[in-house]
């Protein structure tokens, strides 16, 4: 039986807990631990936390795509633990070997403590940060509820198997979720009456009903990363420190410097950025206090991260950041990576932690931003640009900022999109086209997604006539002079073109709309 | 609170990177027939090449992410940190540089070929090479993904769209279609005689057994000794030997599939067929295994995977029908093949017409009575083509004589109900006396033809 493999591995456990007790005073009492015997489990919810916000969210067909093909490729962080800060907190870890070395046995006892710490802080934080991200994570059980008993009724009712509906029901729930988060409102919704007609628009409700909610709970989220963080490193160092010191373990010293050797798995704990941070943070607040209480009960006072670094100057805080970078690029490179590899290229990596943080503590300092939706509003990740009319038909027009859409699921976007039709019954759109621009590395790229008028009944929303273009936005003069098809008669007439209702678009956007148009949205 | 440990299983906790929309990828036959044509013939759209330059953008992109983040949170070894910084250049060179300028040739139409790509590609590539840090084998085999730009793009029964490279299209149209006949068979009724592959059951035998055994009517199980069988299993190599003449280019559909398509596609799915059958029995030979021998000028004996894929993108229907060198081929190939005698042979050939160029010279036996049922009748049929039917009854009856193993022919003939009083219908029936009968296959049900041979010849001869 595994109870008595797993043996080793509860001992650690209790002595964690012991651990964390003299550190700290007390316990916490609500989480969970989740231990997977299958690592690369534990790799998938590590992404999808990190992705999605939520250990249970669903991903779109696009995010699985590429996730699979990095996981192929080996290129996954692996090692991590993965905390959870709901309230049960949720820690997820892979299982070290059931016979524990020394050094195992050292970081694990590490990684237990640190995620207590996460579960403290989510018991004791006066932040809704936890109970909220609680309740998105039952919305998200709910929806992934919802979708598998509807593709199984949606099959199990129809004579022609709807194969689709996997795929389609995912990218919707992917899709609108990132609509209904960034506020984009433009995207339609079937009526409450449509409900009666197929179990599709019933579903569709209730699932843009309840993303909706979710949408709303999210946005209010406060922002407490770093206060979360911090806490946790703050603890995990005493920790080592108290450990190392009971002299139980017996690390070894490099032979350079004479500093010590840290078990190779702890990296994930000691050497990103944000860890070097938020301790510097949290030690600096000390060091404004009296005593460890003090700052404890300072830390669970503070609503979200705003009101943690308004205890500091701009300066105080700017200064923070420089002196721990340049602390941190000095040692981080030889502590934890091989010196056959370049300076540069590993520094990079964390210098471009360090400007994620850094660009975070401005927005929320500078800005006073205090929840998720104040965040997300300062840079979109979807972002819509009003119509451009072609005729009598509408081309929407979208900037997204965002892996999960890719070209299938433009397909969402397009029928969701202002179908004002009365008699909407069927699964299928009326027919409104959109163009997104979107970032991918260094293209720039623009990418129409037409559909034309079917002639035939479609069997699934992936069934269409579908034209989809793509091309570079760029300012180069001659980018868009180019004209190849030779069926000029079946191009549409440019002056039908109206573009009064387009809203905050680049001259080079617009070049590359124009041309997508031309090209693309044909035979009306 | 005590701690209380409770085990999950990975079906109660999904990995949440499972492809829901995984399921199978349904294609007609007709779109196979569509889909073997535009592998034949690439003559691709722009929006398919623009739209895999945009997923492979994509997928980079993710890649990028996840090895910065891999970089800094996971323990690396020496050469996996070499390796992963390599490949994040690589894939940052590929993304700022090499794909935009890809998108934009692919716009223009400059970049239609997959050589063309390629080679814009490695020039582009000249300039990462002065910096000297970068592996250039790596660089060379990371190049091979960028096929997918040419790949061809295919629509399933429900509208979804698959990307597959070039160099798989044969698996996947194989797989689809030997799994559609697997199923198509596994429904076949079951008798007192139950027949399989992998040997014959006598179910009335092992339910006796079963009952005896168990001391219940009905037994409570049958175990596997309980099971009785007809006879010990043997091998078989299967030659499905398919016209290729000029006859073969007709039409089936209203201008849609030829002949030859189908005879292709039939190839590929019996092909796949057997494959499937016999990765599924764990055995330490194949059961089965299934050559093509395409009945063309220059008769070879189609083995492999690769011969395959060679077939399907070059055959063409055209030329005389050459089957008396086709069935000569087979039979080299399987004496060459196996010596075990255990093994059988069974050649089923598709046709649409009569054989029409003999082989000289010839060793065989001849047949009197068939000279001489020629001789007797008044017909049209060409000298050479009645000589070519002597021939071949001549093979396949010493075949049949053949003590050291057995040799199973079948023989289907492409062509409606009315065929029966034609002569072709005719001359053949009399050809394979006392060998097998012919088959008429209506060529508007070729989508049939894999299960009808299955079912008529192979499984339950």
């Amino acid at each position: 039986m595994l109870k008595a493999e797993l043996e080793e591995i509860v001992e650690v456990y209790q002595k964690a807990k012991a651990d964390f007790r003299v550190l700290v005073g007390s316990n916490p009492e609500n989480y969970r631990v989740l231990i997977f015997i299958n690592p690369e489990l534990h790799v998938s919810v590590n992404r999808v936390v990190e992705i999605t916000g939520t250990p249970q969210a669903i991903l779109t067909a696009e995010q699985i795509t590429n996730l699979r093909s990095a996981r192929i490729n080996d290129f996954l962080p692996t090692g991590k633990e993965t905390v959870y800060n709901s309230l049960p907190t949720l820690i997820y870890l892979s299982v070290p070997s059931y016979e524990l070395t020394k050094e195992q046995e050292l970081t694990l006892r590490i990684m237990l403590i640190h995620a207590f710490a996460h579960a403290y802080m989510n018991e004791k934080t006066e932040s809704n940060s936890a109970r909220t991200l609680s309740k998105l994570y039952q919305i998200d059980v709910i929806l992934k509820e919802l979708m598998v008993n509807n593709v199984f009724k949606l099959n199990q009712t129809s004579d022609n198997k709807h194969a689709w509906a996997w795929q389609y029901f995912q990218d919707l729930i992917g899709v609108i979720r990132l609509f209904t988060e960034a506020n984009v409102e433009d995207f339609y919704t079937p009526p409450e009456d449509a409900r009666k007609y197929t179990l599709f628009n019933n579903f569709s409700i209730e699932a843009i009903n309840l993303i909706g909610e979710r949408a709303k709970l999210a946005r209010k989220k406060h922002l407490h990363e770093i206060i979360d963080e911090g806490f946790a490193h703050y603890i995990q160092m005493k920790a080592l420190d108290y450990l190392l010191e009971k002299d139980e373990y017996k690390l070894p010293k490099r032979d350079e410097d004479k500093r010590i050797q840290y078990p190779n798995d702890l990296k994930a704990f000691l050497a990103p950025p944000i860890g070097e941070f938020t301790i510097a943070i949290i030690e600096r607040l000390l060091s404004k206090l009296e005593n460890e209480e003090e700052l404890f009960n300072k830390l669970f006072s503070y609503k979200s991260d705003y009101e943690l670094l308004e205890e500091f100057s701009w300066d105080e805080v700017k200064d923070l950041l420089a002196v721990n970078k340049n602390v941190h690029s000095e040692s981080v490179v030889e502590t934890w990576h091989s010196s056959k590899s370049r300076w540069t290229d590993i520094w990079s990596v964390y210098a471009y932690g360090w400007r994620q943080i850094e660009e975070y503590t401005r927005k929320v300092y500078r800005k006073k931003y205090s929840t998720f939706g104040q965040l997300l509003d300062d840079k979109p990740r979807i972002n819509s640009k009003g119509y451009v009319k072609v005729g009598e038909k509408k081309v929407y027009v979208f900037e997204v900022n965002d892996y999960g859409i890719g070209i299938d699921q433009l397909v969402i976007l397009h029928n969701h999109m202002s179908l004002y039709r009365d008699d909407f019954r069927t699964i299928l759109p009326a027919f409104a086209d959109v163009v997104i621009f979107k970032k991918l590395g260094g293209i720039h790229v623009a990418t129409l997604f037409a559909v034309h008028k079917t002639k035939y009944q479609p069997l699934s929303p992936y069934n269409l006539p579908i034209a989809t273009r793509a091309v570079q936005v760029t300012k180069k003069k001659d980018a868009y002079k180019f004209d190849l098809d030779d069926e000029k008669d079946e191009k549409i007439d440019v002056s039908k073109i109206d573009y009064t209702y387009l809203r905050k678009v680049t001259q080079p956007q617009r070049g590359a709309l124009a041309y997508l148009i031309k090209e693309g949205v044909y035979e009306l | 609170m005590p701690h209380r440990i409770y085990f999950i299983t990975e079906t109660e906790f999904t990995d949440p990177l499972q492809h829901y929309g995984d399921v199978e990828f349904v294609l007609d036959f007709e779109d196979a027939a569509q889909v073997l044509r535009l592998w034949r013939n690439p003559h691709l759209g722009r929006s398919s090449r623009e739209g895999a330059v945009l997923s492979i953008a994509a997928k980079h992109s993710v890649a990028i992410e996840n090895i910065l983040q891999k970089i800094m949170n996971t323990y690396l070894t020496p050469e996996e940190e070499e390796r992963l910084v390599n490949e994040l250049k690589l894939l940052r060179f590929m993304g700022d540089h090499v794909l935009p300028d890809v998108l934009e040739r692919v716009n223009r139409n400059e970049l239609q070929t997959l050589e063309d790509i390629l080679k814009y590609i490695q020039d582009l590539l000249r300039e990462l090479k002065h910096e000297g840090t970068v592996d250039l084998q790596q660089l060379a085999d990371k190049l091979n993904q960028l096929k997918d730009i040419v790949d061809i793009e295919i629509t399933d029964a429900f509208g979804r769209k698959k990307r597959i490279s070039r160099e798989s299209v044969m698996d996947l149209l194989g797989k689809i279609l030997g799994r559609y006949l697997l199923k198509q068979i596994s429904v076949a009724p079951i008798d007192e005689v139950q027949k399989r592959p992998s040997g014959t059951i006598r179910l009335k035998e092992t339910y006796k057994s079963a009952i005896l055994g168990s001391q219940t009517i009905p037994p409570s199980s049958v175990k596997q000794e309980d099971i009785v069988r007809v006879k010990k299993d043997r091998r078989s190599l299967v030659y499905l030997i398919v016209d290729m003449s000029q006859s073969m280019r007709k039409t089936v559909f209203e201008g849609k599939m030829s002949r030859l398509d189908g005879a292709l596609l039939t190839s590929l799915s019996l092909y796949y067929y057997f494959k499937l059958i016999n990765r599924r029995k764990r055995k330490r030979h194949d059961m089965f295994k299934l050559a093509v021998v395409p009945i063309r000028k220059n008769t070879t004996v189609v083995d492999d995977d690769k011969k395959m894929e060679h077939l399907l993108l070059s055959a063409e229907a055209k030329g005389k029908t050459y089957m008396v060198q086709a069935v000569q081929a087979a039979i080299e190939h399987a004496k060459k093949q196996h010596t075990d005698k255990d093994i059988d042979v069974q050649f089923t050939i598709v046709t649409d017409g009569m054989p029409n160029v003999p082989t000289l010279p010839f060793n065989y036996r001849k047949s009197d009575a068939l000279t001489r049922y020629f001789s007797e009748i008044q017909t049209k049929t060409k000298p050479e083509t009645i000589e070519c039917l002597v021939q071949l009854n001549a093979i396949f009856t010493s075949l049949k004589k053949d003590r050291s193993r057995k040799w199973n022919v079948s023989y289907f003939l492409m062509g409606t109900e009315s065929l029966r009083n034609k002569e072709l219908y005719i001359h053949t029936k009399q050809m394979l006396k006392g060998i097998t009968r012919p088959i008429l296959i209506d060529p508007a049900q070729i989508k049939k033809l894999g299960e009808q041979i299955l079912k008529e010849s192979i499984l339950y001869a």
